[in-house]
């Protein structure tokens, strides 16, 4: 079942239900309305019925009442007085009666009522004596039914005649008096009646007197009246108009008649309206009077509504018209809305089902109907296909726009590999054409996305051909530099053999002497220089201003000049000594530049150990020589003035130092030592204390040792910092039993 | 004037009346460094004011600096025998032994401003 027949099916149902609910209540609702009107209806004809008896038994019956009666008539009853005459003497009706003189009674009676008779005021009047022996009776002449005063009439207060005289006992009474005919010819006669008695000056009941009227006069009016036909009905027995005038009742009568009835012994009540339909009418049925049981005696009235009948029915035929009408446009135009929309959702299927197959080409329909809007479901899904179309399309459009582009950038590729291989000889030839054909064929076949593929494979191949060939380039300039460098660096290294060469190579016997000597950039301003002569041995550590290959020129001139400044032949103090290479130096660098203003020179401190006075003597420049011996550990400072600097006088002496019986170690250094500095943001320089410290703290005081301990604290000290100068460290003592042996040669050599 | 620390050069502020300077000092080429900063100290000096203060806190200069900061006292000693109020704040840490030898090394020369050593809290 597809969706519209759902949507309909249910629309339908939905107008069924409606329809069902609205029939059902409105049912209800003419339930409600005939039971009201029903009640309405018996109020109605109830209260007329009633009050067209009442005004006919007031003016017609009443006044003949011995009390409420009017005063003429009333006057007839009083046993005191002689209406009849106008005389004062006794009422001869009484009298009459007394006698039992029926005759003149009667002849009385018939004065009272002939009048009345006659015109039809009543329609009969009867007396009875105490006995119940009638004394007079007379009857209309136009009478309906039984003759009231035949033979063969018996009114029903006859079989109860006791209880009737004693009912009088307290007065008049109103009663409905039914008299049959023996004979059974005639039709019963229902009469209004008033009866009364007559009691003399004793108050004893003489006669009664009855007047009566017959119904069939009112019945007659209040059907003219009210245009309704009406019936009696006596138990299960009805009387009509007609069967008084013996007439042939109508059939369409007798049926109401029938069904009332039936009504009556269906639903067991005897006070109802209700309408029948087959009959076009309303049949009611009230109480006769308010003095007789409706079961006994009730008046059926029907009621003509064969006109409201039929209107109702139109109307109602034409609700249903109405009602159809509008359901069938409801359900014709939501089948339109449903029909539309689902043709242009099964469109917009059609449309996908294509572009699921690569069918791009279907236009979209874009009819806007009369049940359809911009704004629609529908429509919204049908831009959003129609969105979805047009990026399938752009996606499309820029997919060739790709392919194009790559199928260029193929071919700038395969004209420079092309190119490439022309300029190539023999198989490596050969094999990159190849290479090529094979390329070019893997590009030219297959779907969009293999092609794709082969492209990039394509592309990274010849970029590794590529890739290679300038990796081939770099290799040779990379190559070029490192020579360049390796050329450099040898010339270093080279240097550094030359500097190395210059440094001593042989220590003297008597000396122990250790060295840490470290230029940071392979050469350096820093050297150290000793001397051994037979008599005395020099040894100096100097710094040259400047490192690297500046440093280590100047640390060439000032060697040649510690060496030049050697005395041989006479005594020479370690200050004079240094004094002489200070001169010289400043010779030296004033006569290579004459604007030599820096401070080209050097620090460092010298030491001279003669060895028959056992006496070491040591000068410094900005230098000090440290001493330990035993825990003792001490420091001799030089004269604070570099050599060789434009700030010294060329004759500036140095202060010599004297240390008779050396003993223990002595350490000289360069500031490349004392100025490591620690890896801190504010940095503390190593410093001399540091080194006074190890020395003191050092067990083994050998130089070998110092010089480690040194070296390791430096290196400690300044952590991952790479070394800020040229380092160099000198530690020696004196071998003391080479010593004794030598004095004691020299002692011995002594005359 | 403000000459920034660089690695191997320390950080000199300069106002008509102070000069701060600190830092480690060992440049690869001294002079290149030392010509600005000299230029402006004479500037500084040659001004009308009456004092002009020095501190100096440094934790490690190389010999060719050492000639930087002669030529720094020396202008500093031309301008006080001038007739200027100068004091030298020689700042240097207790265990800095390297230090305070330095700034008793300049102490020496110095005569027409007044030298002061003063031990810097490390705190500073």
């Amino acid at each position: 079942m597809t969706i519209k027949s759902k949507v309909l099916l249910i629309i339908l149902l939905g107008i069924g239900s409606l329809f069902a609910a609205n029939f059902f209540s409105s049912q209800q609702m003419n339930v409600a309305n005939k039971l009201y009107s029903a009640e309405e209806s018996i109020t109605a004809h109830t209260s007329a019925w009633f009050s067209n008896m009442d005004t006919q038994f007031v003016s017609n019956l009443l006044t003949f009442d011995p009390l409420d009666g009017s005063e003429s008539n009333s006057s007839y009853w009083d046993p005191d007085v002689d209406a009849f005459t106008g005389s004062d003497d006794p009422n001869p009706l009484y009298v009459a009666i007394a006698d039992k003189d029926v005759e003149s009674a009667a002849a009385l009676f018939e004065q009272i009522f002939a009048n009345a008779i006659m015109e039809e005021q009543i329609t009969f009047a009867i007396a009875y004596d105490k006995r119940g022996l009638q004394l007079y009776c007379e009857s209309s002449l136009y009478l309906v039914g039984v003759d009231p005063c035949e033979e063969s009439a018996q009114p029903d207060y006859f079989l109860k005649f006791g209880s009737f005289i004693s009912s009088l006992e307290n007065g008049s009474i109103r009663r409905v008096t039914q008299i049959n005919d023996l004979t059974g010819d005639m039709p019963v006669s229902i009469n209004d009646t008033l009866a009364f008695p007559l009691a003399n000056e004793a108050e004893e009941i003489i006669a009664m007197v009855v007047v009566g009227r017959n119904v069939i006069d009112s019945l007659e009016q209040f059907s003219e009246n009210f245009e309704i036909e009406t019936a009696i009905a006596l138990g299960e027995k009805a009387l009509t108009v007609h069967d008084y005038y013996d007439e042939e009742r109508p059939e369409e009568l007798s049926a109401l008649i029938g069904s009332g009835l039936a009504y009556s012994r269906d639903e067991g009540t005897f006070s109802y309206s209700f309408i029948a339909e087959e009959y076009g009418n309303r049949i009611s049925s009230i109480p006769f009077s308010k003095e007789i049981r409706a079961s006994d005696l009730r008046i059926l009235i029907f009621d003509d509504q064969a006109e409201l009948l039929t209107a109702l029915k139109e109307a109602e035929t034409a609700a249903f018209i109405i009602f159809v009408v509008v359901a069938l446009v409801i359900l014709g135009l939501v089948f339109l809305v449903t029909t539309s929309s689902f043709n242009r959702i099964l469109d917009a299927i059609h449309l996908l089902e294509k572009m699921g197959e690569g069918d791009l080409s279907v236009e979209p329909a874009h009819a806007i109907g009369a049940f359809s809007s911009k704004n629609d479901e529908v429509s919204r899904l049908q831009s959003t296909i129609d969105d979805y179309r047009n990026h399938r399309l752009d996606a499309e459009e820029h997919r060739k726009e790709r392919a194009r582009r790559r199928d260029e950038r193929d071919r700038i590729m395969f004209d420079k590999m092309s190119a490439l291989a022309d300029q190539l000889e023999g198989e490596a030839r050969s094999m990159l054409k190849q290479e090529i054909n094979e390329m070019q064929s893997s590009v030219s076949s297959g779907s969009d996305e293999e092609k794709e593929r082969a492209s990039i494979e394509i592309m990274s191949r010849a970029f590794s051909k590529m890739s290679d060939e300038v990796s081939t380039l770099i290799d040779a300039r990379t190559h070029e530099l490192v020579v360049a460098k390796d050329e450099i660096n040898s010339s270093i290294r080279y240097a550094a053999k030359l500097q190395n060469a210059l440094l001593p190579k042989t220590m003297p016997g008597d000396l122990d002497i250790r060295v840490e000597w470290r230029p940071r950039d392979m050469v350096g301003g820093d050297i150290y220089f000793i001397k051994d002569l037979p008599d005395r041995v020099y040894i100096a550590v100097v710094d040259c201003t400047g490192h690297g290959v500046p440093g280590a020129f100047l640390s060439i001139i000032a060697r040649s000049h510690l060496d030049k400044a050697i005395d041989l032949d006479h005594y020479q103090s370690a200050g004079a000594y240094l004094s002489a290479v200070n001169e010289l130096l400043k010779e030296t660098l004033s006569r290579s530049d004459q604007k030599n203003t820096s401070e080209e020179g050097f620090d460092g401190g010298v030491c001279i150990y003669y060895r028959k006075e056992h006496k070491l003597e040591f000068a410094g420049a900005k230098s000090s020589i440290f001493n330990v011996s035993g825990v003792d550990a001490t420091e001799t400072s030089g004269d604070r003035k570099s050599v060789g600097s434009t700030r010294m006088a060329a004759d500036f002496v140095y202060t010599t130092h004297e240390i008779n019986s050396p003993k223990g170690a002595f350490v000289m250094l360069t500031d490349g030592i004392t100025d490591v500095m620690s890896p801190a943001e504010k940095p503390i320089a190593f410093g001399r204390r540091r080194v006074l410290k190890i020395l003191r703290d050092a067990t083994d005081k050998t130089p070998e040792n110092i010089v480690n301990n040194i070296m390791s604290s430096v290196n400690l000290y300044r952590g991952g910092a790479p070394f800020r100068d040229d380092l160099t460290l000198l530690a020696f003592s004196l071998i003391e039993e080479d010593r004794e042996n030598r004095t004691a040669e020299v002692v011995g050599e002594d005359p | 004037m403000n000459f920034e620390a660089g690695q191997r050069t320390p950080l000199v502020q300069l106002t008509p009346t102070s000069c701060l300077i600190r830092g480690e000092c060992y440049p690869e080429n001294i002079s290149e460094w030392s010509e600005p900063v000299l230029t402006a100290l004479e500037e500084c000096l040659g001004n009308d004011e009456s004092e002009f203060k020095v501190d100096i806190e440094l934790y490690y200069f190389n010999s060719s600096s050492a000639k930087f900061l002669f030529d720094f006292f020396e202008f500093l000693e031309e301008s006080a025998e001038g007739g200027k109020t100068i004091t030298v704040n020689w700042r240097y840490r207790a265990e800095d032994d390297t230090m305070q030898e330095a700034g008793e090394d300049f102490e020496e020369d110095m005569s027409a401003c007044t030298y002061n050593m003063v031990v810097a809290e490390e705190a500073e």
